[in-house]
């Protein structure tokens, strides 16, 4: 698991066909045209994608694909005709009539923007190849929205942060980084108190930069963070070291053992196990299939996985059991 | 007699918990009671001042610049959208929306961005091979003027020159 702070690295390019209103103002039949066109230039590719139309989703579906970062929430409550064709690994996916006709991503474990970047920008070229894109020579690739227009380009990392949360340094870190023209926000819930310690750090904005520009100044603030909270993590544990071993073994102990998890608690017991890894208190034989546990037991993937539609008491039963066996055949003291 | 220390956090109680954090050179001591200490469980160590560690990116130059919205509204001629409906939901309709409401965008992208310039990547079917080629040079010059380096302008101008001629 390297050091386990870059959880993901995603890189995301906004496009638009000209010719067209965008997705918001956009009737039946252009929304239909827009998938079509999409759908047909990446069957020219050597990778097999698959088409799933949001109108032909159960929520539930579309809730889990959202959990697993495939689709956005806008692009199951927007425009009707809307749909995700995404690869065979699930690391590309590309949504069309979101916001915008084209919102392409690469999502990678890992530290791994310029792999991210080059995959996408591949996808981008077959996609812009035989059509006309929405460009201007001075604002670049037009957007429905302003503060995407030039590359339509959003790079961001997925960091797993409890040292700079615990020592209480992350609003300082956070503040440092706006300073750069990044923008961190939590992953689940609010502000600095996401759930999990898991937070976004991407670029802020997408005009007057080159892609280069925004990979490098990103990934310098990755870099930085990632250096800090090494140093916090050090820091934690040399001042509180046994109240720190203390509670990941107790966090280990509930996550094995426990009958029943919230959404909430699991993620504050899955954060205190991953760092036990870091600290070497624990040892993880799998860190993708440990990583996984976190969409993986999210509500609607929970359900789907089962079948069945559970409230919130059934849920919390079949958390449990899921982290219980992943946990234990993956993580042992 | 000696004096008891009392607790740094509460002021209150008596300290009988002593903590030295050496970090990065900086030394940082702190005096907690019982009751402090269990109620914050992880006790905070001092951190570096990030605002340091973070100038190594230099300073970046934010191209802010004001300029007066025009109020009366605008109408795209593609799409009939209006320029009222922009300012309320920060949307525009259609990709000619940027031209027709220039001079209500250009003010706030200023704000917005980095720059009000595209300096990256164009579709391939936008320009011919010569036409990218000639706006990189011309890129290449304006920033060499920029920088002052009147040579390598000059320099530049006869590549542009001679592209133009054999295209």
């Amino acid at each position: 698991m390297e050091n386990n702070v870059v959880i993901s690295s995603r890189v995301r390019l906004a496009r638009n066909f000209a010719g067209y209103k965008f997705p918001a103002h956009l009737d039946s039949e252009s929304s239909l045209a827009i998938t079509q066109k999409v759908y047909s230039a990446l069957s020219q590719s050597s990778e097999k994608y698959s088409i799933m139309r949001i109108s032909d989703m159960s929520d539930l579906q579309g809730e889990a694909l959202k959990e697993l970062h495939l689709i956005s929430d806008d692009l199951l409550h927007g425009n009707r005709y809307a749909a995700a064709i995404v690869n065979k690994a699930n690391d590309i996916s590309v949504m069309v009539n979101e916001e915008d006709h084209i919102r392409a991503q690469c999502i990678l474990p890992g530290k791994r923007l310029g792999e991210a970047y080059r995959r996408i920008n591949d996808v981008d070229d077959m996609i812009s190849a035989g059509n006309k894109i929405a460009f201007d020579p001075r604002l670049g690739y037009l957007t429905a929205c302003p503060t995407n227009v030039g590359t339509g380009m959003r790079a961001s990392a997925l960091m797993f942060l409890p040292g700079l949360s615990l020592t209480h340094s992350l609003e300082n870190c956070m503040n440092a980084v706006s300073r750069f023209d990044m923008t961190v926000r939590g992953e689940y819930g609010e502000g600095s108190d996401s759930e999990g310690y898991l937070y976004q750090v991407s670029n802020q904005k997408t005009l007057g930069l080159s892609e280069e520009d925004i990979l490098r100044n990103v990934s310098s603030a990755v870099d930085q963070i990632e250096k800090n909270e090494i140093t916090a993590r050090k820091a934690l544990l040399e001042s509180n070291g046994t109240a720190v071993r203390d509670a990941i073994m107790r966090a280990y102990g509930v996550m094995t053992n426990a009958y029943a998890l919230s959404a909430k608690e699991f993620m504050e017991k899955f954060a205190l196990v991953r760092l036990g890894v870091y600290y070497g208190f624990l040892r993880c034989e799998n860190g993708t299939k440990l990583d996984a546990l976190v969409s993986d037991s999210r509500p609607a993937n929970l359900m789907l996985k089962a079948g069945k539609n559970m409230d919130p008491e059934e849920r919390d039963i079949c958390r449990a059991k899921l982290a219980s066996d992943v946990i234990s055949s993956v993580v042992t003291k | 007699m000696i004096q008891q220390r009392m607790c740094d956090e509460c002021g209150k109680r008596p300290a009988v918990y002593y903590m030295k954090n050496v970090i990065n050179g900086v030394t940082s001591e702190r005096y907690l009671c019982e009751e402090c200490k269990k109620k914050h469980g992880f006790i905070k160590p001092s951190m570096p001042d990030f605002g340091n560690l973070f100038s190594a990116f230099g300073n970046p130059l934010a191209a802010l610049y004001d300029a007066p919205v025009k109020k009366s509204r605008i109408k795209c001629p593609t799409c009939g959208y209006g320029s009222d409906e922009y300012l309320e939901t920060g949307f525009l309709g259609c990709p000619d929306c940027y031209k027709a409401f220039e001079s209500v965008i250009y003010p706030a992208l200023g704000k917005m961005q980095k720059d009000v310039k595209h300096v990256g990547k164009s579709p391939k079917e936008f320009y011919s091979p010569e036409e990218a080629k000639y706006n990189e040079l011309l890129r290449k010059r304006d920033e060499a003027v920029a920088r002052e380096d009147f040579r390598l302008a000059a320099q530049l101008t006869e590549e542009m020159r001679a592209l133009k001629g054999g295209a």
